[in-house]
């Protein structure tokens, strides 16, 4: 029988009110290790904070959540960050960072070459992290809707490459894109 | 700590990178672990590697620049108290507990979610100071192929690059082989039926050349021969179209036959083969979806046959057999005939290629039309208890109007396509107007000639603009058929094994060390291991989102585990016989689901050939026999889709003597009674000691009340059995379990298991002084 005990630790967070978090109240920096802390005034510090997005796709410069992962691994919301530009540049550079590492999203901006490849659908594209080339499945669950007029593709490794507006794309890529993901 | 080459966890860093860390006082040989990822911690693509020592981890990146970004982290190995790997959106991270702090050290895209989820394990033995090994077998990894490396779908599944993809249509074709005799005799026929068809013209040319021509020119000596040329061309022409009759008949019998087998066949193929894909698959689709496939798309298969026998096939050979006999009247008039054929087939390859994915968007709206309707449908009482309709109005107008879009799309595209085809056909029947005008005129063709190519003009040009729409009809048909060879080819993720063993369960349930998820980077269960003996009855109880459920899920093997065991009876559940195995499995839901039909009909699910003592015996020991007994029809009540008519409490006691009919060696028990009153969870729970008896039984409840004839209780928390024994041993413990009693008992009026406990004991208590005092 496996036997990890640990004794929950009680923080001073109300689960059930929102909290938005404002720069007057807390302060958001690197603490020890590089890990993003963030100090809650009149409360304490959390150590080992990420950032996550509540709407990425309605609102995904706004609503920021800000997560502290305790010693047990357990989750708890700091509380919302409502508008990033009000705190100062420093702690949205580093709640940006936080953000870029929990969003591996590839940004594809170019349709080089997309067809049929053993079974699955083989893409050549530019993104902004260079060019890529992957195969994914013809299958619907591995295009999802991004808004009204985007879409994120998984590739089998469930990689993430997101076109946010199809329609930016050229009259010959969308054409061809949407030979394969019609849906 | 064991090191043996491997290419994943053992892997040769650059040389520049090596030189580079030796300046900075580093040795890379004598890391135990050397592993690479392709991303930095900001999450740009970067060469980027863990080394770890014996004492200390460092993660090195090539972009070292000035150097200082060289070492971006170095950790001793006594700060850090755990590493797990938690999961990002398209990546993941490798996450050190330093300090009680949560310290991300390294990112990875989900191309190397396995491997790093093994680093994680070690590297946790690693702190804990335990043997660590790193070898070849940490190279083999069931989720990639083992020739071409490319990532399967799930582990164990065909490697699509590597296998052999057939073409659509030659699959279609294929399908037909069962029925080969009949196909052959309906090809026999259309073949007989066109070569009919071509007679009228010639009899034509005969009647002009050989009866009016004559009669039109000569005098009454001609005219008695052309009397007998009429009357043998009229009897002809009869015999033509009586024939011709027959054999259309015929030849449609066969194709309907046919065609109705086909698609028959696939129906049946198409449902069995979605039954039989594991939870996994219908997780992903919704029953909107795939009653789209099942029933639209297979109907599509049909219109292949009608395809060979009267559609593209048929007019092809039509075209062609009547192209020679042209080509046989007047060589020169053929090839004027011929004339705008380039710019047709030009046409058509333009056409295939901008409409096929309008066809399939067509389908992609018909099949979320079905989507929504069935949402809606299913979940009218919620619409109208909300007051939603106006809504839920909307959002079907929503997707009827994308429907109506796509098929517009379609449409105009083809209405403006098929006229100017048309158009095309009629510039080269006005060229032979006049060059045949012309030839007949010059006396180099007859008239009877120049006639019977109109005819055949006619025949020849009517198919050549049906076959113009043959791309249209190809692409809806591929995208169709395509569609369906996608489910049949998607391998179910759990099935029995060829070597599977028949298994009739004892009940004996064993995990050995088993992880499990649903996503790669989090398990729900981690390192869980326990023995249940035959007959134990266990309760699980934990917080929502614990890995309870997951639990039991694995015990019935809807998922496999990632890593570890789980074992019936001593055997591996792998090498059971999946379909023995849940017959020996019984379980009751916490939202029983009724079929509709009959109550009888319901509690005989999967033992179809109960009799009705055994129903009635199953429906009593339920404690539902009753109600039943009292409803006007009694067990041939007919009830509505999920148990429409029924309470949530009669409809979990039909469940349970379904569960109890089939007599299962293990039961299951998910949140059994959570969603019913008080009393009918007693009449339940009553129900539940009589069919539990002699059965392994698994509990899960939320309400502790459920649990108080528990021989043990597994206590959950995050994936792992965290406290486990009786109901006393773990209120001594004062661990997970004594708490959660306390937050119900104060939260809950309603009787805790420490109350109904104690009613427990002072009934029992009752009861033996009223066996005292009758003594």
């Amino acid at each position: 029988m496996t036997h990890t005990i640990q004794e929950p630790e009680t923080l001073p967070i109300d689960p059930t009110q929102i909290r938005f978090l404002t720069p007057d109240m807390c302060q958001i920096h690197l603490g020890a290790h590089d890990a993003l802390h963030v100090t809650v005034k009149n409360e304490r510090i959390y150590g080992g904070v990420y950032a996550t997005r509540i709407f990425p796709v309605g609102h995904p410069g706004k609503f920021i959540s800000l997560i502290y992962i305790g010693p047990d691994g357990k989750e708890t919301e700091v509380g919302i960050i409502r508008e990033l530009e009000e705190f100062p540049e420093k702690a949205v550079q580093l709640i940006q960072e936080s953000l870029q590492r929990r969003y591996l999203v590839r940004n594809i901006s170019k349709i080089n070459k997309v067809g049929l490849k053993y079974g699955f659908i083989a893409f050549e594209v530019v993104t902004d992290k260079g060019p890529s080339e992957f195969f994914m499945y013809w299958q619907h669950d591995k295009a999802h809707d991004y808004g009204v007029n985007g879409k994120v593709l998984l590739d089998v490794d469930d990689n993430r490459y997101m076109i946010a507006d199809i329609d930016q794309l050229s009259a010959r890529e969308k054409a061809d894109f949407q030979r394969f993901i019609y849906w | 700590m064991s090191v043996a080459p491997s290419q994943l966890l053992n892997r040769q860093i650059p040389e520049e990178l090596a030189v580079m860390l030796r300046r900075r006082g580093v040795e890379p040989s004598q890391a135990w672990l050397c592993v690479e990822t392709d991303l930095n911690l900001a999450g740009q693509f970067e060469r980027v590697f863990l080394l770890v020592f014996e004492r200390r981890l460092i993660v090195a990146g090539m972009a070292w620049g000035d150097q200082s970004r060289l070492i971006r982290i170095d950790l001793p190995r006594d700060n850090i108290t755990q590493v797990r790997t938690r999961g990002g959106v398209g990546g993941g991270f490798l996450e050190a507990v330093v300090s009680g702090i949560a310290v991300d050290f390294m990112t990875f895209s989900n191309g190397l979610a396995d491997t790093f989820a093994k680093v994680a394990r070690k590297l946790n033995d690693w702190c804990e100071n335990k043997p660590v090994s790193v070898g070849i077998e940490d190279d083999y990894n069931p989720r990639k192929c083992p020739v071409c490396g490319m990532t399967l779908q799930f582990p164990g599944d065909v490697c699509r690059r590597c296998a052999k993809q057939g073409a659509v249509l030659w699959r279609v074709i294929k399908l037909m082989k069962p029925y080969s005799a009949k196909a052959t005799l309906m090809m026999l026929f259309v073949l007989f039926g066109i070569a009919l068809s071509l007679v009228p013209p010639k009899l034509t040319q005969y009647l002009i050349d050989k009866v009016l021509t004559p009669v039109l020119s000569d005098d009454g000596a001609a005219r008695s021969d052309a009397i007998k040329w009429l009357i043998m061309l009229v009897a002809a022409l009869l015999g033509v179209y009586v024939l011709g009759m027959v054999v259309t008949m015929i030849r449609g019998l066969l194709s309907s036959f046919v065609g109705t087998q086909i698609s028959f066949d696939m129906r049946a193929r198409v449902f069995d083969h979605i039954t039989k894909l594991g939870i996994s698959y219908h997780d992903r689709y919704s029953p909107g979806q795939l009653m789209t496939r099942i029933s639209g798309d297979t109907a599509a298969l049909r219109g292949f046959v009608d395809q060979l026998t009267s559609g593209f096939l048929a007019q092809l050979i039509t075209v062609v057999a009547v192209g020679v006999i042209m080509f046989s009247l007047s060589w020169k008039l053929t090839l004027y005939t011929l004339a705008p054929a380039p710019l047709v087939i030009a046409s058509a390859v333009f056409f295939y290629a901008r409409v096929r994915p309008r066809y399939s968007r067509i389908w992609d709206a018909q099949s979320k039309l079905s989507g929504v309707l069935s949402t809606i449908l299913s979940g009218i009482r919620v619409v109208k208890a909300f007051g939603q309709e106006l809504h839920e109005r909307n959002r079907f107008t929503g997707s009827s109007e994308h429907l109506q879009n796509s098929e517009r799309n379609v449409e105009y595209a083809v209405w403006k396509f098929t006229p100017a085809m048309g158009l095309l056909f009629q510039l080269g029947s006005i060229i032979v107007w006049f060059v045949g005008g012309k030839d007949v005129l010059d006396s180099q063709l007859t008239l009877g000639e120049l006639i019977a190519f109109l005819g055949y003009l006619g025949m020849f040009y009517a198919p050549l603009g049906t076959l113009t729409q043959l791309t249209t009809w190809l692409t809806s048909f591929l995208t169709a058929a395509q569609r369906t060879f996608e489910i049949l080819d998607t391998r179910p993720d759990v099935d029995s094994s060829e070597n599977a063993k028949s298994v009739e369960a004892q009940g004996a349930i064993t995990f050995k060390n088993v992880t499990f998820g649903y996503n790669r980077h989090e398990p729900i269960l981690r390192d869980v291991s326990f023995k249940i003996k035959p007959g134990e009855h266990i309760g699980i109880v934990g917080k929502s989102g614990c890995g309870k459920t997951t639990l039991v899920n694995l015990i019935s093997r809807f998922y496999d585990t990632d890593r570890g065991q789980v074992l019936i009876d001593g055997e591996e559940i792998r090498n059971l016989n999946v379909d023995d195995l849940r017959r020996s499995i019984g379980v009751v839901l916490q939202e029983p689901f009724l079929f509709r039909g009959t109550i009888s009909a319901n509690i005989t699910y999967g033992q179809h050939n109960a009799t009705p003592e055994q129903i009635i015996t199953s429906a009593k020991a339920a404690n539902a026999h009753d109600f039943i007994a009292r409803l006007p029809l009694g067990y041939d009540t007919y009830i509505g889709e999920r148990g429409a008519g029924l309470s949530g409490g009669e409809r979990q006691r039909i469940s349970i003597a379904r569960a109890l009919l089939f007599d299962p060696k293990v039961l299951i028990l998910d949140e059994a009674t959570s969603n019913v009153d008080t009393e009918s969870e007693k009449l339940i729970q009553d129900a539940l000691v009589r069919i539990t008896s002699g059965r392994t039984t698994i509990a899960i409840a939320h309400r502790l009340s459920t649990l108080k004839n528990c021989d043990r209780i597994f206590v959950m928390d995050r994936g792992s059995i965290i406290e486990h024994g009786s109901h006393e041993e773990l209120m001594e413990q004062k661990g997970l379990y004594y708490r959660l009693v306390k937050i119900q008992t104060e939260l809950s009026s309603e009787p805790s298991i420490d109350v109904l406990t104690a009613e427990d004991e002072e009934e029992k208590e009752k009861n033996a002084k009223k066996r005292k005092t009758k003594s």
